[in-house]
């Protein structure tokens, strides 16, 4: 079940409100863990048990590591497991097929492929257990003594499937504080935010999306204006529809009483690839940063190993997406843009801000091409196509077509969407009339849904 | 609790929130539910049987979401919302047609399926050459895009017959093919397409039918000898998909004809009036789609006729020329078409299909199969 959906807005949504206000605070986690495991199920019956698994997994890890701060060796067994065990599910599930197929083609062989369905949210929920485990190790945090609480913690259904990627540290305070987590400021903001991440999802990425899909359904052989189009089109649809997302999770979780991190904030308007990349999906780069980058040694160890690090944060980043080459060039592309920023270009980009910016949207176009693509001739042609000169007299009908819906799009991008926020937040006759008819706008989109997708499910 | 309701008064839009929707969800629940949608033409999602299997293959839960969705309270109206809000946006399409000027709506292609495409003309090639005894006319009728170019807005994507009909005419021969697009072109600031359907009008077909009769030598009847009877507000295939909020509906064209038509055994007049009550008029002419029918005609010779549904309203301009007119669907048919044609000693064959389902349409190959 997706966010943007009418069951889940007028069947569970209300009916899990009511239960979860009016039961006693003791048991409000309980029916959390419920109802997600509920609304997990719903979409994949068969793999509940393996988030139930790791839930376990990493409690009791933690809970042994918390009563062994002494003894080392049994704290690393600990650790390994937990790790062992995530990274195990993921690339058990997530990558069994690719590797099958590459040795079948490097070496002939003839191995059946096991085509394994990719259990729903499975990058995202491995991610934040494991993160609690090494969290606890770290003695950054003490381990949750009640599992209720921490099957709460993963199974939350508002980020269980597409994120934001909530570290425990985030919210156990919240999860440990019983009086006053609800709070009916808490409800206003999150009602707030969820009908703004509709919004962005259903009547912008929606709607923009199509044009891409229809490019797609054209083999990408289209003329260089329809490219570009096609191409500015998708990175709205890609930031509408993940960002819409997450700021529906966020607005849900506010009407829980939780508080999640951001997960976007404006990337496109960044002067460099470094700064888009601290925008965007900030929970993934961060937990990237945390997790990976900085253990490795991040910047510490002198400028060629602080590129071989971010060389392998980018080629795992590209890995996460998906299991397909065009992942893995899409994470090695952004390393090398990265890489040169960081060694020379970043102070060029800074005195040139008009060129910076260009060089940006520039950078993450293609970036986006390259993601979506996952053909390698297709997308060496559609790269062609973008910087020759073909024309295509399929270009007027859907410049009219998409215009409106993509100058929607590039304004709500840029900082005049908070300015505006800003300005407004407390006015209840600007803010209350706008959510309504983004509120009814959408009901009617979902309703006649011919084109709903969300492309960060297959992640 | 009474400081929570003192609280709630600084909070209207939490209050808001929650009464849109506890009220639309319970009205909603509770609001009565239609098995089909006559603005959709279809039937509505039914409320799926649990089964384990259905469950656990991810089957069963998708479709109590569609269920929801289908019997969404004032569904119609939401529908007409988003339509007016695309229309705002400038739309220029919308769940497949394609908006044109002064109310058309046209299919929307987007690269045509050559595959398919190429395996029925060479089906239709092949049954020409295989069937050399008999005297065979191929006719593609292009759909409204090709014919009503000024309707079509510049670059829109839409079906383009030339390419196909191009194509048969060097597998088959002018003297097999008749291309009926420049009849219909010359005839284009008349009604010979509707507006909101995929079909062409009665009148349109009556001009093709004078092209037929003529190619074959036969003096067609002039139109003053048909009487065109109208039908008001129709509503098509087309507009039930795009249900956009400002179609103009359509008149629906039939001429009289007191023919009668028998269809497995059973013989019934050759249009089925009760039709005429319901959306899809259409439907009325040779009472549907069927595999074969036969009609009874005042005139002289047998002729057979097979196609697709754009004859429907077309062959009822036979019946006065022809003996016998004998009707084969292929989508419903499934034997030998040859052994037919040598039973029965067709003077006429006609092979009708419009150029978008010359396309798509997986049946035709069937016209030289089940042959000994």
């Amino acid at each position: 079940m997706i966010f943007s959906n009418i069951f889940f807005l007028f069947r569970f949504l209300p009916v899990v409100l009511l239960i979860y206000y009016i039961v006693p605070y003791k048991y409000k986690n309980g029916i959390i863990t419920i109802v997600s495991l509920i609304f997990y199920s719903w979409g994949e019956v068969k793999y509940f048990p393996i988030m139930i698994a790791s839930t376990v997994v990493d409690f009791f890890s933690s809970r042994t590591i918390e009563r062994n701060r002494d003894n080392q060796k049994i704290k690393k067994i600990c650790l390994a497991c937990s790790m062992v065990f995530n990274l195990g599910c993921l690339l058990f599930f997530k990558y069994t097929d690719f590797f099958i197929v590459n040795i079948n083609n490097f070496f002939g062989t003839n191995i059946p492929l096991l085509h394994i369905t990719l259990p729903l949210g499975i990058s995202f929920y491995t991610f934040q257990t494991m993160s609690y485990t090494i969290d606890v190790y770290r003695g950054k945090v003490a381990a949750e003594k009640n599992i209720i609480n921490f099957s709460a913690f993963v199974t939350m259904f508002p980020q269980l499937i597409a994120g934001p990627i909530v570290k425990y540290t985030d919210i156990n305070e919240k999860l440990n504080t019983y009086e006053g987590r609800i709070t009916l400021d808490g409800i206003n903001e999150g009602i707030k935010w969820f009908i703004l991440g509709m919004g962005k999802k259903v009547l912008i990425a929606n709607n923009v999306g199509a044009l891409w899909t229809d490019i797609e359904t054209m083999g990408f052989a289209v003329g260089t204006p329809l490219a570009w189009l096609g191409i500015v089109a998708y990175a709205l649809q890609i930031y509408f529809d993940f960002s819409g997302y997450s700021l529906m999770a966020i607005g849900l979780g506010k009407m829980l009483g939780f508080d999640f991190p951001q997960n976007f904030n404006l990337p496109y308007i960044s002067k460099s690839i470094t700064e888009f990349w601290r925008r965007w999906h900030m929970t993934l780069s961060g937990w990237f940063r945390e997790y990976v980058y900085i253990p490795l040694g991040g910047n510490r160890k002198g400028l060629k190993r602080q590129i071989l690090n971010m060389l392998v944060v980018w080629f795992l980043t590209g890995f996460w997406h998906g299991a397909d080459w065009n992942f893995m060039l899409w994470g090695l592309y952004y390393f090398m843009l990265l890489a040169v920023e960081k060694v020379f270009l970043l102070k060029f980009l800074q005195k040139h801000p008009v060129f910076a910016r260009m060089y940006t949207i520039l950078g993450f176009l293609i970036g986006w091409a390259i993601f979506y693509i996952t053909d390698l001739p297709t997308l060496g042609s559609f790269i062609v196509t973008l910087f020759s000169f073909t024309p295509d007299a399929r270009f007027g009908y859907y410049f009219g077509s998409y215009i409106v819906s993509i100058v929607i799009g590039i304004l709500c991008s840029t900082p005049l969407t908070t300015k505006f926020h800003d300005k407004f937040k407390d006015n209840n006759f600007v803010m209350i009339p706008l959510l309504t008819a983004i509120m009814l706008l959408s009901i009617a989109y979902l309703v006649d849904s011919t084109y709903n997708p969300f492309i960060y499910f297959r992640f | 609790m009474k400081n929570l309701f003192k609280n709630l008064k600084k909070y209207p839009l939490v209050i808001f929130f929650a009464v849109f929707l506890y009220a639309l969800s319970v009205v909603d629940l509770f609001s009565p539910q239609y098995e089909t949608s006559e603005l959709e033409n279809r039937d509505l999602a039914k409320f799926p049987a649990f089964s384990l299997k259905s469950l656990i293959n991810n089957e069963y839960t998708p479709k109590i979401e569609d269920f929801t969705e289908d019997h969404f309270i004032v569904r119609n109206s939401w529908i007409s919302l988003k339509s007016i809000s695309e229309s705002v946006l400038g739309k220029g399409e919308n769940n497949g047609i394609v908006y044109g000027d002064d109310g058309y709506l046209f299919t929307k292609v987007l690269a045509a399926d050559t595959t398919q495409r190429d395996k029925n003309v060479n089906a239709i090639g092949a049954f020409v050459a295989n069937n050399p005894e008999f005297d065979i006319d191929v006719m593609l009728v292009p759909t409204a895009p090709s014919v009503m170019t000024d309707k079509v807005k510049p670059a829109s994507p839409v079906n383009d017959a030339t390419v196909v009909i191009g194509q048969l005419k060097n597998l088959v021969g002018n003297e097999n093919l008749l291309d009926v697009t420049d009849t219909l072109k010359t005839h284009n600031d008349e009604y010979i397409y509707y507006r909101t359907d995929h079909h062409w009008t009665s009148l349109g077909a009556y001009y093709a039918y004078t092209d037929f009769m003529t190619s074959n030598g036969l003096s067609p009847r002039s139109a003053d000898e048909f009487t065109f009877v109208e039908v008001e507000n129709f509503l098509g295939t087309h507009y039930s998909k795009s249900k956009n909020f400002n179609v103009k509906p359509d008149v629906m064209t039939y001429i009289e004809n007191d023919s009668e038509i028998e269809i497995m055994g059973t013989v019934s007049p050759i249009y089925d009036y009760s039709k005429l009550e319901v959306r899809d008029k259409y439907a009325m002419f040779l009472q549907g789609n069927n595999g074969f029918s036969t009609i009874k005609g005042d005139g002289e010779g047998k002729i057979l006729v097979i196609k697709d549904s754009y004859a429907n309203c077309f062959v009822p301009f036979l019946t006065g020329d022809f003996e016998q007119v004998d009707v084969i669907d292929l989508r419903f048919h499934s034997s030998s078409v040859r052994q037919l044609m040598l039973e029965n000693e067709y003077d006429h064959v006609l092979v009708m299909y419009n150029s978008e389902t010359i396309d798509t349409d997986i049946y035709v190959p069937k016209l030289n199969m089940y042959n000994q």
